[in-house]
């Protein structure tokens, strides 16, 4: 592993991090229960860009909400594992962003998702191999620095991978988390769809992780597909309950290494709020009595 | 394997080397599954900014013209609100819509409804700092007014607001509805909802010529009843300050 490019050294962390307990993705469909009466929620987490505008009805709602929940910032279109430099704008608007809320969290994906001008809104796979590993670590502390806060990175949903790629993708997160001093967002979900669609053993990708990074986890639903010799091939499709084979792998880390801020994400077909309410809970349950 | 390269196949459906699925299935299947993604996030989000569109057309036609307009002009902005300011013009010229004319000033309609959405908070102007400049008439024709930032207006030779209203309620009487009765609207915002209502042409006129960079005292000196627009404006808290001009 010689010859790669060593990390900047990190700012101090702002931030104290997520309080242990149990967050929802928001919805504007939720803004007026959540405000209507308190909800069983620690936390609410964001798509960053969708608080980007000026003024409106995200911020109205948001700054509300803001004084009854922790608040995790989520961003989906930092393209950190881009071939091509950080867009610098975009950077700035985050920056902008996490200056004008009290957020508890930054994360982004070990994903891209933009390229030559084009922004896919989609998170895209990439090789891992000594080239990328260099590039997201670089733009990682690009992140990190113009942020002045430790980020958290997530692991990926993948349906392909690469004849480039030469570095088990575990072993790809654990080194981008020693060189650049970033935690891990752990999408328990996104480690079973990956784990299925890879042929990769999903408790062995979790052993290789480091578990001690973890600042939040993520849950959601997969959709389920078959590929073109009709294998199953997961979709992380954000649309659904959490399925039971994901709750399973998320007891076991949990009963590894204790409870953590647990989101449930539900974008697609959003259900009415009862029902995330009830996979938060479920959430909260499992940390209660695995220990 | 280069990104480029990748990103090319997502956008034109064609081949890309170097890809492996690990059951040794064909990985040309499971990019598909990233294709299909992009085309159903893209179309999505334009429904989303356009929903009356969307219902003039119905969704399976929607679908296809947003197709057309993602391939010509796809997404390049990461905030995703910020997408379709070319989609009314794209229609405008699209010939399958040639036999809806008013729908690309529809579209204009639904833009700007989405960037009125996202535009700045705005502080009505104080009714003694107001009363104040009136006062001083000289000083307040040498100035400008500010207003809310989100304010905007529209004029068509269709009946837009008509249209627009009718897709935003339950009981539609298109029977009723003149389409080539041309219509002006104002769009603004009440704290963080967005309001749009019709108003007469010439009040639009005299919106856009206040919202120009001439002093008040020039522009007032066009033949407009200014009186009820002033009085409408600031009924509406759309008057934010007043620019001195030096």
């Amino acid at each position: 592993m010689d010859g790669f490019q060593k990390s900047v050294s990190l700012p101090p962390a702002t931030d104290k991090g997520l309080p242990i307990g149990v967050g929802i993705g928001l919805k504007p469909e939720y803004y007026q229960a959540l405000l209507a009466s308190p909800a069983p929620l620690d936390f609410l987490e964001i798509h960053a860009e969708n608080y980007c505008g000026d003024g409106g009805a995200p911020h109205y709602f948001l700054k509300n909400l803001c004084e009854h929940y922790a608040l995790s910032v989520h961003g989906v279109g930092l393209s950190i594992g881009a071939q091509g430099a950080l867009d610098d704008d975009h950077l700035t608007r985050i920056a902008h962003l996490l200056d004008h809320y009290p957020a508890a969290r930054f994360s982004e994906h070990l994903a891209w998702s933009s390229h030559g001008g084009v922004c896919f809104h989609d998170l895209l796979p990439l090789a891992y191999n000594a080239e990328s590993l260099a590039q997201v670590v670089d733009h990682v502390d690009q992140v990190q620095n113009r942020l002045r806060r430790q980020m958290l990175l997530e692991n990926p949903s993948t349906y392909l991978s690469f004849a480039t790629s030469d570095i088990f993708e575990a072993d790809f997160i654990t080194e981008i988390i020693r060189r650049s001093g970033c935690g891990l967002l752990l999408d328990v979900n996104n480690v079973y769809v990956s784990a299925v669609n890879h042929q990769w053993d999903a408790v062995a990708y979790l052993d290789a992780l480091p578990l001690a990074a973890v600042g939040e986890i993520h849950l959601a639903g997969f959709f389920e597909d078959v590929d073109a010799i009709g294998d199953r091939l997961l979709i992380d499709a954000h649309n659904g309950p959490v399925d039971d084979q994901v709750w399973a792998l998320y007891r076991q880390v949990i009963k590894k290494i204790g409870p953590k801020p647990t989101l449930i994400e539900w974008d697609n077909d959003v259900p009415p709020f009862d029902t995330i309410l009830y996979q938060a809970v479920l959430a909260r349950d499992v940390m209660a009595v695995t220990q | 394997m280069k990104q480029a390269d990748f990103a090319r196949a997502l956008i034109d459906g064609g081949p890309v080397l170097g890809l492996v699925a690990a059951n040794g299935s064909d990985p040309m299947a499971r990019l598909a599954v990233y294709r299909n993604n992009l085309v159903m996030t893209w179309r999505k989000a334009l429904g989303d900014q356009f929903p009356v569109v969307r219902q003039l057309v119905g969704d399976e036609f929607f679908a296809g013209m947003a197709d057309e307009f993602c391939s010509l002009y796809p997404p390049n902005h990461p905030v995703m609100a910020r997408y379709g300011d070319m989609f009314a013009d794209f229609m405008a010229n699209f010939a399958p819509v040639g036999d809806l004319p008013y729908l690309a000033d529809v579209a204009r309609l639904e833009y700007q409804y989405i960037t009125t959405g996202h535009a700045a908070d705005s502080i009505a102007i104080d009714p003694l700092a107001w009363a104040g400049w009136l006062q001083d008439p000289e000083r307040l024709g040498a100035s400008r007014l500010q207003f809310q930032a989100g304010l905007a207006v529209q004029k068509s030779p269709y009946a837009i607001f008509d249209i627009w209203a009718a897709h935003h309620r339950d009981d539609v009487d298109w029977a009723a509805i003149a389409v080539h009765r041309g219509q002006s609207v104002v769009i603004w915002r009440q704290e963080w909802r967005v309001m749009i209502e019709a108003i007469a042409d010439d009040w639009a006129d005299a919106i856009t010529a206040l919202q120009a960079p001439a002093c008040l005292g020039e522009t007032m000196a066009l033949p407009f009843d200014w009186q009820p627009i002033l009085a409408f404006l600031l009924e509406r808290k759309l008057v934010c300050g007043v620019d001195d001009v030096e």
